[in-house]
């Protein structure tokens, strides 16, 4: 009897000596970012916080800062009633990032970041060693979404305003998963991190940047290809996520249209169901337009490996007949359909690998995670170079195409 | 001896052998190997454990003639009290400095991991609460409680390793032999010498049922671990790219944090949080419990529980020595060589030496 109210009374008192409220975090005591955004500053650089206004956001009282009324950033000019972007200037991220809980009555809270956007310039000049520093710290996940920004960060974050989606996180989630975009490709910090670290490997991001419809003379239609912020998009959003920009040792080295995203989706296996026009061969002007699927993983293969590496690729893709002149149907056929689509994509894709390998010097689309399987160790494969051979390397691209379908009514 | 009359069964036995031997691999010895072997670690997990199995066999062949009782009565029976305070001092200096090297290690593991921002050393007192806690209840407790966790540990370990499946990426195991053959063959050796825990078994001996059960649940509990560590070791090269698996801290929680089940499952990592501590709680338990066991033994006290404390004392002291949590791991490592000899070479030793001091006397008599 006396051992167990020994026990009760020992439990009693950790349990209200212990159990107390010293390191406690209120939810309501925090300021919750969704994004966050690296811009060049002359001394130093610009971090931008986008925090989410949780009572905005759940229908509360309309807009009520997260951070308190009088509070910077309230007024930061925002598009989005549902966020609030908070920009400080500092040397490096951490301590910019202290400075602006300064700033804030709540502490800041970076558990839901979905964003981590690179400006041009900061990618130009590297991002590697931030990369580092977000992966070391424990309140990033890893698998939060990355970018680069063509315009600044900040800029991007404030116009960002989404109309179907109230909620930030989401919103940036939906975006940049890439779960059916073939426009872009899809990197999460954990991705980004590893690929800087590997050897002769390039990194892909997708490219953010703000559509100007009024000025931008090269203002594009959505089936040509077209960069980040060319695409005449109607609409109070005039945030635009398209095409992707490619880095080698962390340093930005090449900005790609979204028809390079499509191709490096097809290189990589990654491909979703994708609408391509095709150029008539009949009738000038017009166009052949297939829906197309990649059900098989593309085969990559090193078939020779010396100063002149060989590379080929293999692409299947099952294809429905969209939109078909007769003249074209009638002179080629399915089989002959199937032979200029097949074509058609093998001189795209030739186009696209050739164009990373002069411009970039990189290999996004792993290459060389297949060849290391040629060397027995780490050693070898460091001394063949991987990165200079891969700029001298030669490309064999296979494409085959399968008109499987012409939908729910006969062509021709 | 004769207050042993607890009869753990296969369950129990291998559950201790399992916990003692995946702990390390929880706190941070996928990065280690990656690290001197590059992405071949897996080949040593494979490598290493072959041997390891090898040795418990031999140790059970020798074990097979002293029947019911541990390390320390074998050598006091061999050598008298001078080779019992030997050997006793032998297995309990290194089994403290184990003990003291995972509780920093899991006091600073929680302390980086979990959200809250309380001190390490507050962290490390409330685990010397639980340990202290178990303790009092002797080795049944203990290891009854080995019993109940270890197959929860397994079964998040599984799930990890089936849940990240989708970040698997088969060339990460290339090229096949990492940073070359040399380093593979070199880099397991010093892997088995991460195997002292081998001195569980023969300090467990006399709890087990019988001789038969014993065995058994050494050999299952042995090769489940081998595989353990091996898929382990496995999911992590293959969802980790080289050279990058040898830069993060405590590999398993890592591969935790990149399992995502749809939108609304974030942060899945938290779940296993328990699971990380509560194995090394176990194995931290387990050691003091021994400890005090052997402090009991050799100075044939009935008052043994006094040493919990000091013991407990002596642990924290050497865990806080070392001023950084990567001090601590250094210091681990370069001690491997002396823990293998005083948990393993010495125990074997002792026992060809009871062995034939017995064979002599059968002989005179």
């Amino acid at each position: 009897m006396k051992r167990r109210l020994f026990a009760a009374m020992l439990i009693a008192v950790i349990a209200t000596s212990l159990g107390g409220c010293r390191y406690s975090h209120e939810i309501t005591e925090m300021a919750y970012a969704v994004a966050l955004g690296l811009d060049k500053e002359e001394d130093g650089i610009a971090v931008s916080v986008q925090f989410a206004k949780p009572l905005s956001i759940s229908g509360g009282s309309g807009g009520e800062s997260s951070g308190g009324s009088s509070e910077k950033g309230e007024e930061d000019g925002a598009k989005n009633k549902n966020t609030t972007v908070l920009t400080v200037k500092g040397k490096d991220i951490f301590t910019a990032l202290t400075a602006a809980e300064n700033n804030l009555s709540k502490e800041i809270n970076l558990s839901h970041v979905k964003l981590l956007l690179f400006s041009q310039d900061i990618a130009q000049e590297g991002i590697a060693d931030y990369v580092k520093q977000f992966m070391k710290s424990n309140q990033f996940s890893p698998n939060t979404y990355t970018a680069i920004s063509l315009c600044k960060a900040e800029e991007y974050m404030k116009t960002a305003n989404p109309s179907l989606e109230i909620n930030p996180a989401k919103y940036y989630t939906l975006i940049f998963s890439n779960n059916d975009n073939n426009y872009m490709p899809s990197t999460t910090l954990r991705e980004l991190y590893f690929n800087l670290s590997a050897n002769g490997e390039g990194e892909v991001l997708p490219v953010a940047n703000l559509s100007n419809d009024e000025s931008n003379e090269k203002s594009k239609s959505g089936e040509d290809g077209y960069f980040a912020g060319q695409l005449s998009v109607g609409g109070e959003n005039k945030a635009d996520v398209s095409g992707m920009a490619i880095l080698s040792g962390g340093k930005l080295k090449q900005v790609l249209s979204t028809k390079d995203a499509l191709y490096y989706h097809m290189l990589t296996g990654k491909l979703r169901e994708i609408y391509i026009l095709i150029p008539s061969v009949k009738e000038e002007g017009e166009h052949i337009t297939l829906r197309l699927t990649q059900d098989e993983k593309p085969k990559l293969c090193a078939d020779e490996l010396g100063e002149t590496p060989k590379l080929s690729a293999k692409i299947c893709l099952m294809g429905e007949l969209v939109k078909c002149p007769d003249s074209d149907f009638n002179e080629l056929g399915i089989d002959g359909l199937n032979e200029l689509a097949s074509r058609y994509i093998e001189g795209q894709i030739t186009d696209f690998l050739e164009n990373t390998q002069n411009e970039s010097k990189a290999d996004v689309t792993g290459f060389g995670e297949i060849s290391k399987m040629h060397f027995s160790d780490w050693n070898d494969w460091t001394l063949y170079n991987w990165q200079d051979k891969f700029i001298n390397s030669e490309f064999s691209v296979t494409a085959n195409v399968n008109i499987s379908r012409e939908g729910l009514v006969y062509t021709g | 001896m004769n207050k042993r009359i607890i009869n753990f069964g296969k369950f129990e036995t291998a559950s201790v052998l399992i916990n003692a031997l995946i702990v390390k691999v929880l706190l941070g010895l996928p990065q280690l190997l990656c690290k001197q072997a590059g992405n071949a670690a897996w080949m040593i997990a494979l490598i290493s454990g072959m041997v390891f199995l090898a040795l418990v066999l031999v140790i059970m062949r020798l074990y097979k003639r002293f029947p019911n009782r541990n390390i320390i009565s074998i050598a006091e029976e061999a050598g008298g009290a001078a080779l019992k305070w030997f050997v006793a001092v032998l297995i309990i200096l290194p089994l403290i400095f184990k003990g003291a090297i995972t509780l920093r290690l899991s006091a600073e593991t929680i302390n980086l991991i979990t959200p809250y921002r309380i001190p390490s050393f507050l962290t490390a007192v409330l685990v010397g609460i639980a340990i202290i806690a178990v303790a009092y209840k002797g080795t049944e407790g203990a290891v009854r409680l080995h019993a109940i966790f270890v197959p929860l540990i397994v079964t998040a370990l599984a799930l990890v390793i089936i849940a990240s499946c989708a970040s698997f990426k088969l060339t990460n195991i290339f090229p096949v032999w990492g940073l070359g053959k040399k380093e593979v063959i070199k880099t397991s050796l010093y892997a088995i010498l991460m195997y002292s825990d081998i001195i569980y078994i023969l300090l467990l001996y006399p709890y087990v049922k019988s001789e038969k059960v014993f065995r058994r649940a050494v050999g299952w509990g042995t090769v489940l671990a081998v595989i353990i560590q091996l898929a382990i070791m496995l999911g992590y090269v293959l969802t980790t790219q080289y050279p990058g698996s040898g830069e993060l801290f405590m590999p398993v929680y890592q591969v935790s944090r990149i399992i995502r089940l749809g939108d609304n499952s974030q942060s899945i990592e938290a779940i296993f949080y328990p699971v990380w501590i509560s194995s090394s709680l176990l194995y931290l338990t387990l050691t003091q419990t021994f400890v005090v066991e052997i402090l009991g033994q050799a100075s044939k006290t009935k008052y043994e529980k006094l040493f919990i404390v000091p013991t407990l004392a002596v642990m924290f002291v050497i865990a806080y020595m070392p001023k950084s949590v990567t001090q601590a791991m250094q210091i681990s490592q370069k001690a491997s060589p002396i823990l293998f000899i005083c948990t393993v070479a010495l125990p074997i030793l002792v026992m060809i030496f009871a062995y034939i001091k017995n064979r002599r006397a059968s002989y005179e008599t």
